[in-house]
């Protein structure tokens, strides 16, 4: 151990030791932003070895594009709605998980389950459930609404996946508040508890405070899981019916694997990049100061 | 000692990073050294894999030096592309031949001309024609398939109803079974494709030169905004969407395959390829097809097209093999063996088609009352836009829109 720590070459061995990371994440994704980068200027369609640099021509047809504009704005209303249901109900369960309740890591294990499981085996059971269970359900209890699969319905569609999403995308965030609430000290209760507090009093001014930094990890991930949604559709939709659930990411994946679009698909998600970028960059400025 | 293995672990990382791309040319090398030949077959037709497992065998018996292994993955089609332009074209691989995309496969090079091999001659000429890609032969068409109108044989009888002939006795069976209480008709429209091949067939049976009219919009020459025939298309896949079991849009293909397998509907326009799924679903189930009715009777053709046919990549190291199943696959006796474990309609001539189910469709076709999928002219990208135009129609069930999302897919698709 000394010897390495004197040795002048440890600072090559570090350096080693970083290397494979490097290499993964250079060769699997900064080499494909750029080769991206690079077709979103062109007119490739995905087969052809030859291909014509046709410059921003793309990304003015973006901008004229309806499909893409829709898909934009449901992307954000979706992300939006995934934001607020995720990131409530993880809080609730997190703060119930922490309480004293009986057979706590029972319930733990419960509401952890779905995220283990796998996405389009998800997507296909919630298919089933939404194809003949709901409905039926509906039916016996007379409700018009609940007695349609309301992924058939372009209105309802999102929501129908909506609901898998949340169902299966409060696990992880559930967890990380929950660990972020034990962290929290309880003599701090103790003294409150002295004081005469009431519940909510100790949760706004001890709990929340303590737990604001990973409430802002948990949101990170939910909103990169909303802007980013793909599978959940493709599994459960496909984008429709009609264009009702093309988010950006069903948007690219149609335009540049089964339209043969694959510049215009590229020249796509490289202005998603740009508007995650903006994002992620105000909510690091923000965050950053609330951190301190 | 710790440097050393820092090393070498460094070194192991790397190497397992890059094992991936070295494997494949191992197995190649090995498959030469224990003297068989391997040759991937490609097969992007799911409900097809077992017919070919069986084939395979059958071949391998005949040709123990070579072995064909057959390689399904979903959404082969979309698969199939990226391979070849990543320069990794399988040796051997299904395809539908009457697509743009296969088109651009053969004009980009990927494919082997087969126009001058021997096994050609066995197809039916017909569609040896109809499949050609500047009269030149790139796939070996297998089978046909053909679309029309699957009915419950014991629901019919019960309820009296002869099978129609025209389009107004279509409307009135799906009356009188909806006054029995029944669903007429199940449809599969939660997966676009299904509203995208039904369309066509509407084409065929309901505009008198549907071909032209997309030609000209292709051309940039007419819009499609008040195409009159189109309207009536439209208004016609509107009207039978009234007799349809509930939630047509979120139904799938194989919700509504098990839905009519077990007798929630009458009726169900889908293509002869669901034959086995619904014998699956229901082995007990009566029931055959009829083709879909025109307005007048002598004006009704069935949509025919080459369900699968073989192509082989121009740069295979295994040509000869790869050639050499395709000869068995041509040969008349191998056809009728494909032919009744598929329940298709064979390419290859003098092959019968035994599938009781679809005669009245295989009548027709004998008769050369036949039509194309209008899909084969159209240009590269088209298809999949036009199965989305499909499915908003009965999403929006608005005859305007569709018209208007119909201009935007097809106007001036051909001049670039």
């Amino acid at each position: 151990m000394m010897e390495i720590k004197k040795g002048i070459n440890s600072k090559y061995v570090y350096f080693l030791f970083t290397l494979p990371a490097l290499i993964l994440y250079s060769v699997f994704y900064v080499w494909p932003v750029f080769t991206g980068l690079y077709y979103s200027f062109t007119d490739w369609n995905g087969l052809s070895k030859k291909y014509n640099i046709i410059g921003f021509k793309n990304y003015i047809n973006i901008l004229k594009d309806d499909r893409f504009r829709n898909s934009i704005s449901l992307t954000f209303f979706y992300t939006i709605l995934l934001v607020v249901f995720v990131m409530a109900i993880a809080l609730a369960l997190a703060l119930l998980l922490n309480s004293k309740i009986k057979h706590r890591n029972l319930y733990r294990a419960i509401y952890f389950f779905p995220a283990i499981l796998s996405l389009v085996t998800v997507g296909l059971i919630w298919n089933q459930i939404f194809y003949s269970v709901i409905p039926s359900i509906g039916k016996s209890l007379n409700i018009s609404w609940l007695s349609h699969n309301i992924l058939g319905n372009a209105k309802t569609a999102i929501f129908g996946v909506l609901i898998v999403n949340v169902w299966q995308g409060i696990a992880i965030p559930m967890v990380i508040i929950l660990a972020g609430l034990q962290s929290v000290p309880t003599d701090l209760y103790e003294a409150a508890l002295l004081d005469g507090a009431s519940a909510w009093d100790k949760f706004k001014n001890i709990t929340f405070p303590h737990i604001v930094p990973v409430l802002n990890v948990a949101l990170v991930i939910t909103m990169k899981a909303g802007f980013t949604v793909f599978d959940y559709i493709q599994a459960m939709t496909g984008g429709g019916p009609g264009y009702a659930t093309e988010s950006i990411g069903i948007l690219i994946y149609k335009h540049g694997m089964t339209e043969m679009k694959f510049g215009y698909g590229a020249a796509e998600s490289f202005i998603l990049f740009l508007i995650i970028a903006l994002i992620s960059f105000i909510q690091m400025k923000y965050l950053d100061k609330k951190g301190a | 000692m710790k440097k050393v293995i820092a090393l070498l672990l460094s070194a192991l990382m790397l190497t397992s990073v890059f094992s991936g791309c070295g494997n494949k040319e191992k197995t190649e090398d090995e498959a030469k050294t224990d003297g068989k030949e391997k040759v991937e077959l490609f097969q992007i037709k799911r409900e097809a894999v077992d017919t070919f497992n069986k084939m395979i065998e059958d071949f391998q018996e005949e040709n123990p030096e070579i072995t064909i292994e057959q390689n399904n993955v979903p959404d082969g089609d979309k698969v199939l592309p990226t391979r070849m332009a990543s320069d990794d074209t399988p040796a051997i691989f299904t395809q539908w031949p009457n697509t743009a995309e296969f088109r651009a496969q053969v004009k980009d090079g990927y494919v082997l001309d087969l126009s001058n091999e021997s096994f050609i001659k066995n197809i039916s000429e017909n569609v040896i024609k109809d499949s050609a890609i500047d009269g030149k032969t790139y796939a070996l068409p297998i089978s046909l398939n053909t679309m029309g109108v699957f009915y419950n044989v014991k629901m019919f009888n019960d309820l009296g109803i002869k099978v129609p002939t025209t389009y107004g006795e279509l409307i009135d069976a799906c009356k009188k079974i909806k006054a029995a209480g029944k669903t007429p008709i199940v449809f599969a429209d939660k997966d676009a494709w299904t509203c995208g091949q039904t369309m066509e067939l509407f084409y065929g049976n309901f505009m008198k030169d549907a071909d032209a009219t997309f030609k000209d919009a292709m051309d940039g020459k007419k819009h499609l905004n008040d195409d009159a025939e189109l309207k009536k298309v439209a208004k016609k896949i509107l009207e039978l969407h009234q007799y349809s079991k509930e939630d047509p849009l979120g139904t799938s293909y194989d919700d509504a395959t098990r839905a009519f397998a077990n007798e929630q509907s009458a009726m169900f326009i889908q293509g002869i390829w669901d034959i086995p799924s619904i014998k699956k679903a229901n082995p007990n189930l009566e029931f055959a097809m009829f083709p879909m009715p025109a307005d007048k009777a002598e004006d009704t053709k069935v949509i025919v097209g080459v369900d699968l046919a073989l192509a082989v990549s121009s740069n295979t190291k295994s040509k000869d093999s790869a050639l050499k199943f395709l000869n068995y696959m041509a040969d008349p006796k191998n056809a009728q063996k494909y032919a009744d474990l598929d329940g298709s309609i064979s390419a290859v001539k003098g092959v019968k088609c035994q599938t009781k189910e679809s005669k009245a469709l295989v009548d027709m076709l004998n008769q050369n009352k036949t039509f194309p999928y209008s899909e084969g002219n159209w240009v590269l990208g088209i298809t999949p836009d036009h199965q989305k135009v499909a499915q908003n129609l009965i999403a929006q069930n608005s005859v305007d829109g569709f018209l208007k999302d119909m201009d935007s897919v097809f106007f001036g698709k051909a001049k670039k």
